[in-house]
């Protein structure tokens, strides 16, 4: 494919899909019952006339067509209008959120990447060793155990018992516990696909050159290994995003993820909106990302 | 061969586990500057023997005890990885079968050279690209092709900067194992010259392994014949293969010339199956670049019980023709008729009788069956789509299985159970459960052992005289195109270049490809010499 063609398709498509869940996204919403003014009348004791004077002021009674035409000219600027709970700016709400999701999302990421890639490779390395029966143990690990009865275990431990942690507030704990789950998920294929690579044909004819186990190590076998690494570091990463918003929730970590909890309590729509159209495109970036990588790792034309 | 041995192996014994050894009693020198070759079927041992010279034996198998290696009069086995290191591809290189999996597919092929010439050289950086560029030219490749990654190459051109490396550290003994088998016959016969020139003029050592005699005699002066993991038999080529000692040394021998001449021709009945000018297209890459015309203006005939050969160097589109006639592809363009009618195109029309009246046989029969249907539920299939009652088809399937030469217990199998050779049996069988008219055989032997080729090959013709089929044989093999079709069709890149009586267009051909493919055929030496019990 033409440098120029390669590049615009996979753009058209990662626009296209983002357009897609947004509108998706507006119609689930819409199409959830009861709307902000229920929340608040059931709180504070609203009169019927009240409520419906509310509904005009915010809005929120018009059909959902012209609601969503009436969003979209000022997202598209990326004005994405006022919070109906909180009376703020939403990008003011999701700026102030957006860097501990980061850091908890990049954290974990970061360590259960090196924590597989030092496990995998190492299991290779020395066959004989504990490390391939660890991989085993970490993926078994990620399977089963999902994270928040490790988190909620781990305030209680940590946190109550043995008094070492505040409760509230904390980002190591539940980044490392997100990365132990993140390496479980890559460790194992990784291995497999490191140990295949090992066996394959190109590494029998590199170590008939004399070459040493580092550099075949490095330069014929790894790189085999990075495709498989990418993909599943691109799924990983939108799960992961996932992932860390029950963690916040959990430790009262005031990201995107108690940001999006207390949007959908407080039917808070164009919230909520916002934060599935910043997911969305996270994603897609995430995914547009890995096969770039891939190309320049791999030269080969893909089938 | 000189006094003083190169490489001396006795006694070597080659086991994975703890089970029965692979490989025994192997004894063979290899002399200063002489080539030595091993031949024998898959599965014989020879490749486990050469990889076990360079401690590249698969995991889990290991030298066993008593065996000895001696290179340069120093004993090899029982040394670490680290004590070999030094002499691989230094003393000692290697060249391998596939090109393409054999070079490392994210390098640069100049690289992969590169990396060779500084493991045994300290040199600068342009010393080493200089250097580079000197083995490329030695191989005969343009040394601009430094820059291509190995998918951009020809296999030709793979092997050659697998050749390349191999030389990079001056090395005294190449170990070359079966490197022309994945090329096609030109390729073959320009990368066995190579070999050969290589050897003269860097007064190589080399152990020559390959599964082909002919390629084996034209290569080396020595020989040793192997078979179930057993040296059968060495010695000069001409007394090896002129009067040949052990049973399995004549069986190889005959598995290249038993199969005796294609029929004489009869008068010329009408034909059964016409292609007429049959072009096809394949989509280019990218979404809006313009399909590929790989098969342009390819007509052709074949009249009930004859053989039509159709032969072409991979890449010639001859098994695009197979799958156009079996609506595997689509024409573009041209007509195909069977007794007159227009065939139906595509997958869909193959349920029509008319279509089923065509059927084919593939190259490889590993993946040509389903693995998880017992060969009862494959050799069904084809009963069902003819409308045979269930209760029937059973008895049916163990006649068509007796037909093609396996016992009937063999139904309730899975392919996984069976040999090549059976599996090949199994597909034949399956073609000829529809009835058809016309069998094509798309390169149906290449996947086998010689031995079990012949087998195949001799079942073939049979079937194909008693049942007066028309028979559309693909292959790249023109030893065997000769022994049996009548006429042949040579392509090339997607064209017909000469077509006509095989004894005519291989005796005498016309156009320049058809002679490069006639001269490119490995021969046993004094083939009429010698003798071969059929």
């Amino acid at each position: 494919m033409s440098g120029a063609l390669g590049l615009a398709l996979p753009t058209l498509r990662a626009l296209g899909l983002v357009a897609a869940i947004t509108v998706l996204a507006f119609l689930c919403i819409g199409a959830v019952p009861g709307d902000v003014v229920d929340v608040l009348a059931l709180q504070g004791d609203l009169t019927a006339d009240q409520q419906a004077a509310l509904r005009e002021e915010m809005g929120v009674g018009r059909p959902l067509h012209e609601r969503f035409l009436a969003w979209l000219g000022p997202a598209l600027r990326g004005e994405f209008g006022q919070s109906l709970r909180f009376g703020l700016p939403v990008s003011e709400l999701m700026w102030n959120a957006l860097p501990t999701t980061l850091k908890l999302a990049g954290l974990s990421f970061g360590i259960g990447l090196l924590l597989a890639f030092v496990v995998a490779v190492g299991a290779i390395a020395r066959p004989r060793s504990a490390l391939p029966a660890l991989v085993q143990a970490v993926n078994i690990w990620s399977v089963a155990v999902p994270t928040f009865c490790v988190g909620i275990a781990a305030i209680l431990v940590f946190s109550i018992w043995l008094g070492w942690l505040p409760v509230i507030g904390n980002l190591w704990v539940p980044a490392l516990i997100l990365a132990i789950d993140r390496a479980g998920e890559l460790v194992k294929p990784l291995y497999d696909e490191l140990k295949e690579q090992q066996g394959a044909p190109h590494v029998r004819a590199a170590r008939a050159k004399g070459l040493s186990a580092w550099r075949i190590g490095v330069v014929h076998v790894l790189p085999g290994a990075v495709p498989v690494l990418l993909a599943l570091s691109s799924v990983g990463l939108a799960g992961l995003l996932g992932g860390s918003l029950t963690m916040e929730v959990l430790f009262g970590l005031p990201g995107i993820g108690s940001l999006t909890l207390n949007a959908v309590h407080g039917r808070d729509w164009p919230l909520l909106q916002a934060v599935v159209v910043l997911l969305a495109t996270g994603v897609v970036l995430i995914n547009a990302l890995a096969d770039l990588l891939h190309r320049l790792v791999d030269p080969r034309p893909r089938r | 061969m000189k006094d003083t041995p190169l490489l001396e192996i006795e006694n070597l014994a080659i086991a994975f586990g703890t089970a029965p050894p692979v490989v025994q009693d192997v004894s063979f020198r290899i002399g200063l500057g002489e080539t030595f070759g091993v031949v024998g079927e898959s599965g014989s041992g020879k490749s486990l023997s050469a990889f076990a010279v360079l401690g590249l034996l698969p995991p889990g198998a290991r030298v066993l005890e008593g065996s000895s290696i001696r290179f340069e009069g120093r004993e090899l086995v029982g040394l670490s990885d680290a004590a070999l290191r030094p002499l691989r591809g230094a003393r000692i290189a290697m060249v391998f079968q596939d090109p393409m999996v054999s070079l490392t597919p994210t390098l640069r092929a100049g690289a992969q050279v590169a990396e060779a010439v500084r493991q045994h050289r300290r040199l600068p950086r342009a010393g080493v690209r200089a250097r580079v560029a000197e083995l490329f030219t030695e191989v005969g490749l343009d040394p601009a092709l430094a820059g291509r990654y190995p998918h951009q190459l020809s296999g030709g051109q793979q092997q050659r900067v697998m050749i390349a490396s191999a030389l990079a550290g001056d090395p005294a003994l190449l170990l070359a194992d079966e490197p022309t088998t994945a090329l096609d016959a030109t390729v073959q016969a320009q990368v066995l010259d190579l070999l050969d020139g290589l050897v003269r003029r860097r007064g190589l050592s080399m152990l020559f392994v390959s599964h082909d005699l002919a390629v084996v005699a034209r290569m080396a002066r020595r020989v040793a014949v192997m078979q179930g993991g057993r040296l059968v038999e060495q010695g000069p080529v001409g007394q090896v293969l002129g009067s040949p000692q052990a049973e399995e040394t004549r069986a190889l021998l005959a598995a290249r010339r038993g199969l005796g001449c294609a029929a004489p021709l009869p008068p010329a009945p009408e034909a059964i199956l016409r292609v007429e000018e049959l072009a096809v297209d394949y989509p280019g890459a990218g979404p809006f670049a313009r399909p590929v015309r790989t098969v342009s203006g390819v007509s052709l005939a074949v009249a009930p019980g004859r053989v039509l050969g159709l032969v072409g160097e991979s890449g010639s589109g001859k098994t695009t023709v197979a799958k156009a006639l079996v609506g595997l592809v689509r024409p573009a363009a041209g007509r195909i008729t069977l007794d007159g009618q227009p065939l139906p195109t595509g997958l869909g029309g193959r349920r029509q009788p008319l279509a089923q009246r065509v059927q084919i046989v593939f190259q490889n029969p590993y993946g040509s069956l389903s693995p998880r249907r017992t060969i009862a539920a494959t050799l069904a299939e084809p009963l069902e789509l003819l409308g045979v009652p269930a209760a029937e088809r059973k008895d049916r399937a163990a006649v068509a299985l007796q037909e093609v030469g396996l016992p009937a217990g063999h139904l309730a199998r899975f392919p996984h159970q069976l040999s090549g050779g059976q599996r090949q049996r199994i597909a034949i069988a399956r073609a000829l459960l529809a009835e058809p008219s016309v069998l094509i055989c798309d390169e149906v032997v290449s996947a086998l052992d010689m031995a079990t080729q012949l087998q195949v090959l001799r079942l073939l013709r049979e079937v194909q005289a008693r049942r007066r089929l028309a028979m559309l044989f693909i292959t790249h093999d023109l030893e065997v195109l000769a022994h049996l079709a009548q006429e042949v069709v040579v392509m090339r890149r997607g064209r017909v270049v000469e077509a006509g009586p095989t004894g005519q267009v291989l005796g005498a051909p016309l156009e320049g490809y058809t002679r490069e493919l006639v001269a490119a055929m490995p021969r046993l030496p004094q083939a009429d010499r010698i003798a071969v019990p059929v």
